[in-house]
């Protein structure tokens, strides 16, 4: 079943996208390869916090350098990411420790398997995997926010060289209003559908309003993808910052 | 002017914030704050690989907040290892839900009292989403409060026994509608993403059923939220649905959006370089939208990867008997990504070529 769609998936990206349709293949096979990779390394007791980053340092450059090429507009994004994702990470740090939502949540816990036959003493700080956790999956609209950003002012620089860098700035956020949009959209669907199982679940379970609102299953959900979009937002003035900057510095040298 | 507005919205997150901290007396379970907090290593366990692992011991000293005992001084334990699977460690000032025990002094530990991290992420998110977008941000939380009130109310009519799957059906179409209007006003290329969109999601939960009921029955006992709940093929499906239509949506508005705007230019462009130029914008959204999905999808199942494969499930394992669902999903919604591509192009270019032919005739 899982091999009849993939091909479906595989074709299709041929037929629609020809030769970039084929990279774009490559691009998520690398991803979901350094996604095995990453699970591997923590399974055998790797440090989280030195796993991750270096997991999400290169799922950007395969994702930006490798399927869009390395270009002025590409390494732009990629310092965003980085910029981002080091900023927030601090926050969500602080926040995982305070809020205690790291861990298997209410569910998780109650399996079978988990609950009887398995031991939970890992010896993995799962504060730490939590951390990376909300890093990673926000981390594909990060990449796609930025690479938008900068890759217009380019287009934009391209056309209109005159332009100063808080013109420059100033067109960055104009796309950057016009995309978060539909991002917000798109996340908050990803998440929404899985949601209505978790709601289903604790209602079936008898938890009460008070306890789902408090449940650390609708916390971990929820602060994914509010996290996610803040790293979205965030990426847009900070894309429109350095690009602006960049391509000014270009357009100096050109004189 | 633009300074003051932003004051206000700060005092009015923090008033939020301590509403929030503070709103214990809306609570029916017992709600307690911790004051003192001792912690003791009680041991050491053997744990995966032959590594130990070091359990604590918490006694903290905490006071009601709420009920008939408000005030009260209440004595609560606690245990938690290092890695804090499925414990967890509690700090001073933390406020837990608790029940009581015997004669109420003592109590039992719920569950953390996370609703003002909650408000206070939302809250955070909105001054953002205001500060960044301005005019477009009111818009999207517009659009947001609109779609959680649908989905709030196709939630209560599946609790009173209604067909999941019919529910959702009214809900994907409501959501498309509502969504695309608020994002593109009311016109002809709203029309064409809401119908592109409709026709994707079709599409794809077309090839959904047809693979499901071809292919033997995946064992639903072993997914996570499903095992326990009675109809699991048909919240899988709703699932299915709900979960793309973000995505699938997202790429109709972009390349009707763009279409209409080359149109607007250029007229007399013809059918072939339209399909052209809206593949060229498809490319560029296709890769990374994919990666997004696979980036939401995938890190949320690495604690239960890290829990399996540490007690003798072997990866492998893990990817044919606990994740084939997910799998399945996030390749029927990369389907409906690329999909909306070619659908997209071909309706929005059918239904916006003709209005041009139009007001030329006049």
């Amino acid at each position: 079943m899982i091999w009849f769609l993939a091909l479906i998936l595989f074709v299709l990206l041929i037929t629609v996208g020809g030769e970039r349709g084929a990279s774009a293949v490559l691009a998520l096979c690398g991803n979901i390869g350094v996604l095995a990779l990453t699970v591997l390394l923590l399974a055998s007791g790797k440090p989280p916090l030195l796993i991750i980053p270096v997991a999400a340092v290169l799922i950007s450059y395969l994702t930006l350098m490798k399927q869009n090429g390395s270009n002025l507009k590409t390494k732009t994004a990629f310092l965003t990411v980085a910029v981002v994702m080091a900023v927030l990470s601090v926050g969500i740090c602080v926040g995982v420790w305070k809020t205690g939502s790291a861990g298997l949540n209410e569910i998780q816990a109650v399996q079978e398997d988990v609950q009887f036959y398995y031991t939970t003493d890992l010896v993995i700080s799962m504060q730490q995997v939590a951390v990376g956790v909300v890093l990673l999956s926000a981390l594909g609209a990060v990449m796609d926010t930025a690479l938008s950003v900068t890759s217009a002012v380019y287009e934009v620089a391209v056309h209109r060289k005159d332009l100063d860098r808080s013109a420059y700035f100033r067109s960055g956020i104009e796309v950057g209003k016009e995309i978060i949009g539909t991002t917000v959209n798109t996340l908050v669907f990803a998440y929404l559908g899985e949601s209505l199982m978790l709601f289903a679940y604790l209602e079936k379970n008898g938890y009460s309003p008070e306890m789902m609102l408090n449940s650390k299953v609708l916390f971990q959900n929820i602060a994914v993808m509010l996290l996610g979009i803040t790293a979205c937002l965030l990426s847009v003035p900070v894309a429109a910052y350095l690009v602006a900057w960049k391509v000014g510095q270009k357009g100096e040298e050109d004189k | 002017m633009f300074r003051k507005k932003y004051i206000f919205f700060l005092l009015f997150y923090l008033a939020l914030i301590l509403f929030v901290a503070t709103d214990a007396w809306l609570y029916q379970i017992p709600v307690a704050r911790i004051q003192k907090v001792r912690t003791e290593e009680s041991g050491v366990k053997s744990g995966a690989r032959g590594e130990k692992e070091q359990y604590y011991e918490q006694t903290m000293e905490a006071k009601l907040l709420n009920g008939d005992q408000k005030g009260d001084k209440i004595l609560l334990k606690n245990e938690y290892s290092a890695s804090q699977v499925i414990n967890q460690k509690y700090h001073k000032w933390d406020q837990v839900l608790v029940s009581l025990n015997g004669e109420g002094k003592t109590a039992t530990i719920k569950t953390l009292k996370r609703d003002v991290y909650l408000a206070a992420l939302f809250g955070l998110m909105v001054i953002l989403l205001l500060l960044i977008t301005k005019k477009q941000g009111v818009l999207t939380i517009a659009t947001l409060v609109v779609n959680l009130g649908i989905y709030g109310a196709g939630f209560t009519l599946y609790l009173q026994g209604k067909d999941i799957l019919k529910i959702c059906n009214l809900m994907a179409i409501l959501f498309m509608v509502t969504t695309l209007l608020f994002l593109n006003g009311f016109s002809r290329k709203t029309f064409a993403a809401v119908l592109s969109s409709f026709c994707v999601l079709a599409l794809i939960m077309a090839i959904f059923f047809a693979v499901m009921n071809r292919v033997a029955e995946p064992d639903y006992s072993a997914m996570e939220y499903l095992g326990t709940i009675e109809n699991p093929e048909d919240i899988f499906a709703a699932e299915v649905m709900l979960a793309g239509l973000g995505a699938i949506m997202d790429v109709a508005v972009t390349i009707s959006a763009a279409l209409s705007e080359l149109l607007e230019k250029k007229p007399d462009l013809t059918f072939r370089s339209l399909f052209r130029s809206g593949r060229e914008i498809g490319y560029d959204i296709m890769g990374t939208m994919i990666s997004v999905l696979l980036f939401t999808f995938g890190s949320s199942l690495i604690p239960s990867f890290l829990i399996r494969m540490n007690n003798e499930v072997s990866f492998l394992t893990m990817v044919r008997l606990h994740i084939p669902l997910e799998i399945v999903e996030f390749l029927i919604e990369s389907i409906g990504i690329v999909a909306a591509i070619p659908i997209s192009i071909l309706i929005s270019s059918c239904l916006l070529r003709r209005r041009g032919r139009r007001s030329e005739a006049i």
